[in-house]
């Protein structure tokens, strides 16, 4: 599914902050549900639900990630 | 429902130009505070309907949500105009189609003005026990053979809708900027409501004894209404296409803001039932359907006596947004109608004084004005409303689904900047497709709720096709009447059109490949090699 390139970020904004701690909270938060689903029984929804969040998360971080080193680049 | 918006609400005689400055955080808030504004009504339905089992309901629903948006950002990305679904099902099937198309969808934008009033007043509804020592929401008087009319709700949404009428004909619009910050209030504050919901509240006995239950006793016709039920909280995807006619490079920006939009929505809304069901039992929400979010707001500890009542007003704002984007997209989708020579110009009339579409704005502000009396005769107005509301949608998105599979193949040349993942390579009349297989799944799993919509919604099931019906009847009438095609299509030149769009939307590398491919087809349809896709566009030399 290509998408056309945006260009490099002109300044990192307040936005691209929010998608970092965005990323990283989410990811933290799908592991905080899988550690505390798992002892308690196999839940197929909260398991789903914790790997969607720690997927989710990667995905933001690597994208505020590839901003973030653009920007620099450009800097 | 940005501030361009207005140039498009207040008709001018020439042709429409909506073309402004969207920016890629812009386009995304603006989808956001529409598509993500829906979990506020669809919660409590679903989780009513589908009990335990709400979030396979929310994730059924959501995957093929998923496939819809991804058509959608394909699809207006490729014609970056405002026409939206009617516009793409007009291109890939004709004329008949592309009113069927559109007059479901106009269905929808009238039940979501209803919709979203009620929804909106139930969230204001919120305060009245604390501020009146009653919960306006279940206040009820018995009038004949209807026992519970929960009259003063029924005023405070009769109250909404003549507000927005007002203030439509006024033409007073919510700026772009008002609309990132309520974009991202909300998307911090539904954030905030996981997070802490998951980290200090959360249950996940609680979860599972709920999904047990649901699995060993819930009937089967029970899901389907409930997962048929959370597509509403998906709904809105129209402004994707909206977005795309108002953003500069909307090649570049739109794939990318809607896909970002697409994947938090769906799992923002999957978020808020799993976290919904570990904090609270599937009762607490089928008892307070009228506001959800804030009753799942005010049970998490520490934080819930301040997020509950700030839930209750974001709540009560976003969701009179929607319905206001209701009273908008009537108008833009009558009007792209009337333009495409689908239906009467009567339409079109402007307001002498406030240069709005003043018949659009009253006809069908009335029309969700009666549907919301109507449902208050129901025992539960929303349940009654969103009954009505997945029908247009279902039967629209299918539309589209088969327009995208059609378009690869009658219109090859326009330049796909995006394109839905999983294609295979098919060879016709000398030339190479992308056959869309997602788009084969989405056509099917979108089918399957309409089939759902069909065999569970029973109010849906007789007053959504008598609606397209009855559009339909008058589509027919009017075509004769005005010397057109009735069932044929109006000859367009397309090709002329796309080069104007692709032109304002500053889209000049798109614009060559473009023109690039059709020298290439016209060369090779003059050496004879090749015979062009069928379509009803003229081609006029270039």
């Amino acid at each position: 599914m290509g998408t056309r390139n945006l260009p490099p970020p002109m300044q990192f904004t307040l936005g691209d902050k929010y998608r970092l701690w965005l990323g990283a909270a989410a990811i933290v938060l799908g592991v905080v549900i899988l550690w505390r689903t798992v002892p308690v029984a196999i839940s197929p929804p909260a398991i789903l639900i914790g790997l969607a969040f720690i997927g989710f998360g990667v995905h933001r971080l690597w994208l505020g990630y590839t901003r973030l080193k653009q920007w620099k680049s450009k800097k | 429902m940005a501030d361009a918006a207005v140039v498009m609400e207040k008709i001018p005689d020439k042709k429409a130009e909506l073309r402004r400055d969207v920016s890629i955080w812009g386009s995304y808030t603006w989808g956001y505070a529409d598509v993500g504004a829906d979990i506020y009504a669809a919660l409590g339905l679903v989780i009513a309907a589908a009990q335990g089992l709400a979030p396979a309901a929310f994730a059924f629903a959501g995957m093929v949500y998923i496939m819809i948006g991804l058509a959608y950002t394909e699809l207006a990305s490729t014609y970056p105009v405002a026409g939206g679904g009617q516009y793409f099902t007009l291109r890939g099937l004709g004329d008949i189609w592309g009113f069927i198309a559109g007059a479901a969808l106009l269905l929808d934008y009238t039940i979501d003005i209803a919709l979203f009033a009620v929804a909106s007043a139930g969230y204001i509804n919120f305060f009245t026990p604390y501020l009146f020592g009653v919960d306006f929401g279940k206040v009820s008087i018995a009038l004949g053979p209807f026992e519970q009319i929960k009259i003063i709700w029924l005023i405070e949404t009769m109250a909404l809708i003549a507000f927005l009428i007002w203030i439509n004909i006024r033409g007073v619009r919510e700026s772009s900027l008002l609309n990132e910050v309520l974009g991202a209030t909300h998307l911090i504050l539904e954030s905030l409501l996981i997070f802490l919901g998951f980290i200090l509240a959360w249950d996940p006995q609680l979860l599972l004894d709920q999904w047990t239950q649901a699995v060993q006793t819930l009937p089967v016709d029970r899901f389907m209404y409930g997962s048929s039920l959370a597509i509403i909280s998906f709904v809105g995807l129209e402004s994707i296409s909206q977005a795309a006619q108002e953003t500069r490079r909307p090649a570049t920006v739109i794939p990318r803001t809607s896909i970002a939009l697409i994947f938090t929505v769906f799992i923002f809304a999957v978020g808020s039932s799993v976290v919904g069901l570990g904090m609270l039992p599937w009762q607490r929400f089928a008892e307070n359907i009228g506001d959800p979010v804030a009753q799942l707001a005010k049970a998490i500890p520490l934080f819930g006596f301040l997020a509950g009542p700030f839930a209750a007003i974001l709540g009560a704002i976003i969701l009179f947004i929607s319905a206001n984007t209701g009273v908008m997209g009537a108008s833009r989708l009558a009007f792209s109608m009337s333009q495409l020579q689908l239906t009467t110009r009567w339409l079109d009339k402007v307001h002498p004084r406030f240069h709005t579409p003043v018949r659009t704005i009253v006809v069908f502000s009335l029309m969700g004005a009666c549907e919301a009396l109507l449902s208050f005769l129901t025992p539960s107005a929303l349940d009654t409303l969103g009954n009505m509301y997945a029908f247009g949608a279902t039967l629209g998105y299918t539309l589209v689904f088969i327009s995208l599979i059609t378009l690869r193949f009658k219109d090859p040349y326009s330049p796909r900047p995006y394109k839905m993942p999983g294609n295979i390579k098919i060879k016709r009349n000398g030339r190479v497709v992308d056959f869309p297989v997602f788009g084969v799944l989405g056509t099917l799993g979108v089918s399957f709720i309409l089939f759902e919509v069909i065999l569970t919604h029973e109010i849906g099931r007789i007053a959504g096709p008598a609606w397209v019906i009855v559009c339909l009847t008058f589509y027919l009438f009017w075509r004769r009447r005005n010397h057109l095609p009735v069932l044929g299509n109006t000859s367009r030149d397309w090709e002329r059109q796309q080069i104007e769009v692709l032109t304002s939307a500053e889209e000049y590398e798109l614009l060559e490949e473009y023109k690039d491919a059709l020298a290439r087809r016209d060369k090779k349809v003059n050496n004879g090699n090749a015979k062009p896709p069928t379509t009803n566009a003229v081609h006029p030399r270039r």
